[in-house]
């Protein structure tokens, strides 16, 4: 065990804190006295004192995990589904319950009506619930949501793109572009502190003044969901002034490659050379005036429009000029609201401020285009041309050596069954095939838009016949579960993850279960166990990791599992200076090059990036957008119920601008009505001019029962958008599933209005 | 003690790591974070989108003429040699009159069987006005305050005035810097560092 003697029985150790934040994971050091955890701070990383972050809610673990309201035994419910009537029942009653209730609909349904959802606050390469679905051929739940820069990244640059924030020093200008890095990414401020004192200029772009809005040196307020338009006029003045890279783009990036008038498709060899190779793409090269393969032409051309193959083509770079072209900074400054100055100025900026970097938010793809807006911003970035080079690039993550973790191998003799894969929009309608669903984590309150729908769903026996959940405390999703069943802590159970800067994290039992909880682990193998794939959950812990640790890739292969039980988090044997995305010129993209023309899009208008307006129109009636935001009290809804941290920022409030609470009568404290097409809420409203008029905020992860009346989720809306459900695939290893369209999570029409007490009945 | 603002974001880390540490009364803190712009959390000032945001941690100032000391009737606010303005439990009656004259609001009431969020570290009894001691008993023993371990962006600079050498007057040599309310003449040990001006946001 990592650990060191002290006085006393008291020994610290590093572990992984692991709530699923912007980058995901932190080393943490616990200090446990006489079998109680008793404090933990920062971890220290003397050879790599970078890597040392913690943050305020990191340092709440202590009173998170001995919460007043810790699930003590597992529940049985003995009211309605979601009264929050319960009675406390044994183990075995409990397993017994869930795994008869899904036998029965293995039987009489078939293995697709077993709903499986985990959620990423609560497990790392041992979260067992995927495993389960594996072995019963179950459907998956999953999706919906932040699929956007990951598409993007690997459509346009082939992904891995994650500039390291190590390197951030190297960064003259960085444009943190919807992403408020010093409340969403808290843990990695210090890096932000460190390029701004080596001479970094940091542009923010958000609707909001956010606390890093106001550390920058420069905020951009604007109109939410036009970001596609404002990167589109940037891209406009790159290319009328000829300030993009032009010797990256003709050398790395697929701008020289010939486009099909006809079909809208690339051109290849076969289409221009009887028997020739169809991935084989054709560019036109100056020096000859030939059409030849890419890899041939001494002088890629990027402009010019000629007859070939009996149509006509141009290279892929004209096609983003004509987009731009509608996009005059003028015509931009009326959608984004950003004046047309500044538009100009900025773009000029990035241009002679090289290396630049950007790193983009999700909260800019929660939007009925915002894959739109992210492939935008992309776009941007190969035309600014610092892709692969030391500080610039784009990315949303920490960056680092890419690692490979090994795999858990099924049961000798024995193979994954087919799963269905459903998103949450999918999965909570009815006719769906779910009709049992069993939760690792708190996905009801943080996935499935439209909470009264999930309601109807879940409270109709046509629909649902059972609901179970594991968590370590009554969450929303606990609340509408049959059995509730007590997980363990990450201090009293082992996982592994992958960290920021190429690290191995462990967690392992440094203090016993509390109460009668148990891992997730142990009480899905105990299902498994009991529907006859217990060989699925047949190993120990430790004989799982060491398989997974030598399965993985050389730099994972270096670390022992033994290591990781003294030292907690490990650098992986990578070399010292930092990683550099694509800096050897290599994009594994389907033309192998950075690309802005996806040529599969054609169906939809969008081989090249363009503004769309949202879909979801204000109306007379929801004139406002509601959108959220992440706070840095809490990570989505983990946290909720730290009394130090409510003691900082209590519950969900309604953020409105001084303009708009005038409007309706509301003063700061007020309780306000918040109302959709899909529900409303009741809680206080914030008056706060840091709110942009016309939009109202609400923070993520507050618990429904946190609300006057109704929840976050009861007033977003199922809304699909046909081009999102092709393009949000991963293809291919280590997912290989189908997200669907993301939740318009930003975009909702919604009014406000007063809400008085007396109204509570009525 | 030495609070750079231009590092700080007012994300309340030192708040509660002090809290948990000293298993602060609940919902108390002894080092919270002060909105100086608005007068809410993270509620800026100004007008969309001229707007202005600085939120600093204030705790006890550990002033060099503590008016806190000067109320104590029992002698259990003292100030030590080296300047920590600290407190003997033992010899607080609850008189509170220390609540009434500190300008900077950094005492906690605590009445006695009070709930903590942690097992109070250091012999406080219930029924006493409790404050930062600038951890004085990690300082003796070598170690910073917990407020400076726990700040993840290293605003915070902890040492000896008294050496000219030593980082935290090196800091003070070079940057321009405040103590709250210098009116006052109590002539705080807690230094806060400007941040550099931004130009005109909202732009």
């Amino acid at each position: 065990m990592a650990e060191k003697r002290g006085l006393g029985d008291e020994r610290t150790a590093v572990t992984v804190c692991s709530p699923n934040c912007y980058d995901q994971y932190c080393p943490l050091r616990a200090t446990v006295r006489d079998g109680r955890l008793v404090e933990v701070g920062k971890a220290p990383f003397p050879d790599h004192p970078y890597m040392e972050r913690i943050c305020v809610k990191g340092l709440a673990r202590v009173p998170w995990v001995y919460a007043e309201d810790r699930l003590r035994e597992p529940l049985l419910r003995t009211g309605p589904r979601g009264s929050g009537r319960f009675r406390p029942i044994g183990w075995e009653e409990a397993l017994d319950r869930v795994a008869q209730a899904m036998d029965r609909s293995l039987r009489e349904r078939g293995p697709a009506s077993l709903g499986l959802l985990g959620s990423f606050g609560s497990g790392g390469a041992l979260s067992p619930w995927r495993r389960l679905a594996d072995a019963l051929g179950a459907s998956v739940v999953l999706g919906g949501i932040d699929q956007g820069i990951p598409w993007a990244d690997r459509a346009l640059l082939g992904g891995g793109s994650d500039p390291p924030y190590e390197d951030l020093g190297q960064t003259r200008l960085m444009l943190l572009w919807g992403f408020n890095l010093l409340e969403t990414a808290a843990g990695m401020s210090h890096f932000l502190a460190d390029a701004q004192a080596a001479g970094t200029r940091v542009v923010a772009i958000d609707p909001r003044f956010t606390p890093t809005a106001a550390k920058a040196d420069l905020w951009i307020p604007i109109e939410p969901g036009t970001d596609a338009a404002l990167a589109l006029a940037m891209i406009e003045v790159l290319l009328r002034r000829g300030l993009a890279d032009m010797d990256y783009l003709a050398g790395h990036s697929a701008a020289p490659l010939l486009v099909r008038e006809d079909t809208g498709r690339y051109l290849r060899e076969a289409d221009v050379v009887p028997g020739g190779a169809d991935d084989v793409y054709m560019v036109r090269d100056l020096a000859t005036g030939g059409v030849v393969p890419l890899g041939e032409a001494a002088r890629p051309a990027l402009e010019g429009r000629f007859a070939c193959a009996g149509t006509v083509v141009r290279p892929s770079l004209e096609h983003l000029r004509d987009r731009a072209r509608n996009y005059p900074p003028e015509r931009a400054a009326r959608i984004t609201g950003v004046p047309a100055g500044t538009i100009e100025e900025l773009a000029i900026a990035c241009a002679g401020q090289r290396p630049v970097q950007i790193r983009p938010g999700y909260g800019v793809e929660r939007w009925t285009n915002g894959d739109q807006s992210v492939m935008a911003i992309y776009t941007l970035a190969i035309l600014l041309g610092d892709i692969g080079r030391r500080g610039g690039g784009i990315g949303r993550s920490a960056g680092g050596w890419p690692l490979r973790l090994g795999a858990w191998p099924p049961p000798a003799g024995d193979a994954p069954r087919p799963v269905t894969y459903l998103s949450p929009m999918d999965a909570m309608r009815r006719g769906s095939p779910v009709h049992v669903w069993l939760m690792q984590g708190n996905p009801l309150q943080q996935w499935f838009p439209d909470f009264g729908n999930t309601e109807r769903v879940l409270g109709d026996p046509e629909q649902t016949d059972f609901v179970a959940c594991a968590d370590l405390f009554l969450t929303t999703s606990a609340l509408y579960a049959d059995v509730v069943l007590p997980a363990a802590s990450l201090f009293e159970k082992y996982d592994l993850y992958a960290l920021p800067f190429s690290c191995l994290g462990l967690q392992q039992p440094l203090i016993a279960p509390l109460h009668d909880s148990r891992s997730d682990l142990e009480i899905f193998g105990a299902i498994a166990g009991r529907l006859g794939a217990g060989a699925w959950f047949g190993q120990e812990p430790e004989e799982i990791l060491r398989q997974i640790l030598a399965g993985g890739d050389p730099p994972v292969r270096s670390v022992s599992l033994e290591r990781l039980r003294r030292e907690g988090v490990v650098r992986c044997d990578v070399p010292e200076e930092p990683y550099v995305p694509h800096g050897d010129g290599c994009y594994p993209t389907a033309t192998s090059r950075a690309q802005f023309y996806l040529e599969e899009l054609t169906p939809f208008g969008t081989a090249v990036a363009d503004y769309l307006a949202p879909e979801l129109e204000a109306t007379e009636r929801f004139p406002l957008r509601l959108q959220s935001a992440h706070t840095r009290y809490r990570t989505h809804s983990t946290y909720a119920n730290v009394p130090v941290l409510r003691a900082i920022a209590e519950g969900p409030l309604a953020e409105l601008a001084p303009s708009d609470a005038a409007a309706r009568g509301i003063a700061d404290g007020d309780w306000v009505e918040v109302s959709t097409e899909a529900g409303r809420a009741v809680l206080q409203a914030r008056v706060t001019p840091g709110e942009r008029p016309g939009t109202v905020r609400i923070a993520n992860g507050a618990w429904n029962r946190e609300f006057g009346q109704g929840g976050l989720q009861h007033l977003s809306v199922r809304h699909r958008v046909p081009r999102q459900e092709a393009i949000f695939q991963e293809r291919g290893e280590p997912f290989g599933w189908v997200f669907g369209s993301t939740a318009p999570f930003y975009e909702q029409p919604c009014q406000v209005r007063r809400w008085r007490e007396e109204e509570r009945d009525g | 003690m030495a609070v750079d603002l231009e590092r700080c974001t007012g994300c309340w880390a030192c708040s509660v790591a002090c809290a948990l540490h000293y298993g602060v009364l609940q919902g108390s803190f002894w080092n919270p974070v002060a909105n100086l712009s608005g007068d809410a959390l993270d509620v800026p000032t100004g007008t969309y989108p001229d707007l202005d945001l600085l939120q600093i941690p204030v705790g006890c100032q550990h002033c060099q003429d503590p008016p806190c000391l000067k109320v104590c009737p029992t002698g259990a606010t003292y100030q030590r040699q080296d300047g920590i303005v600290a407190m003997d439990y033992a010899l607080c009656n609850g008189c509170r009159a220390c609540l009434s004259a500190c300008p900077y609001a950094a005492r906690i009431w605590v009445e006695a069987g009070a709930r903590r969020p942690t097992a109070p570290a250091g012999d406080r009894p219930g029924g006493v006005a409790e404050k930062c001691g600038f951890c004085m008993e990690r300082v003796d023993a070598g170690l910073p305050p917990v407020c400076v371990e726990a700040c993840a962006q290293g605003a915070r600079t902890f040492g000896d005035l008294g050496d000219p050498g030593s980082p935290i007057s090196r800091l003070l040599a070079e940057r321009g810097h405040f103590q709250l309310l210098p009116e006052l003449g109590t002539n705080p040990r807690v230094y806060y560092l400007e941040a550099r001006m931004r130009g005109p946001q909202g732009a």
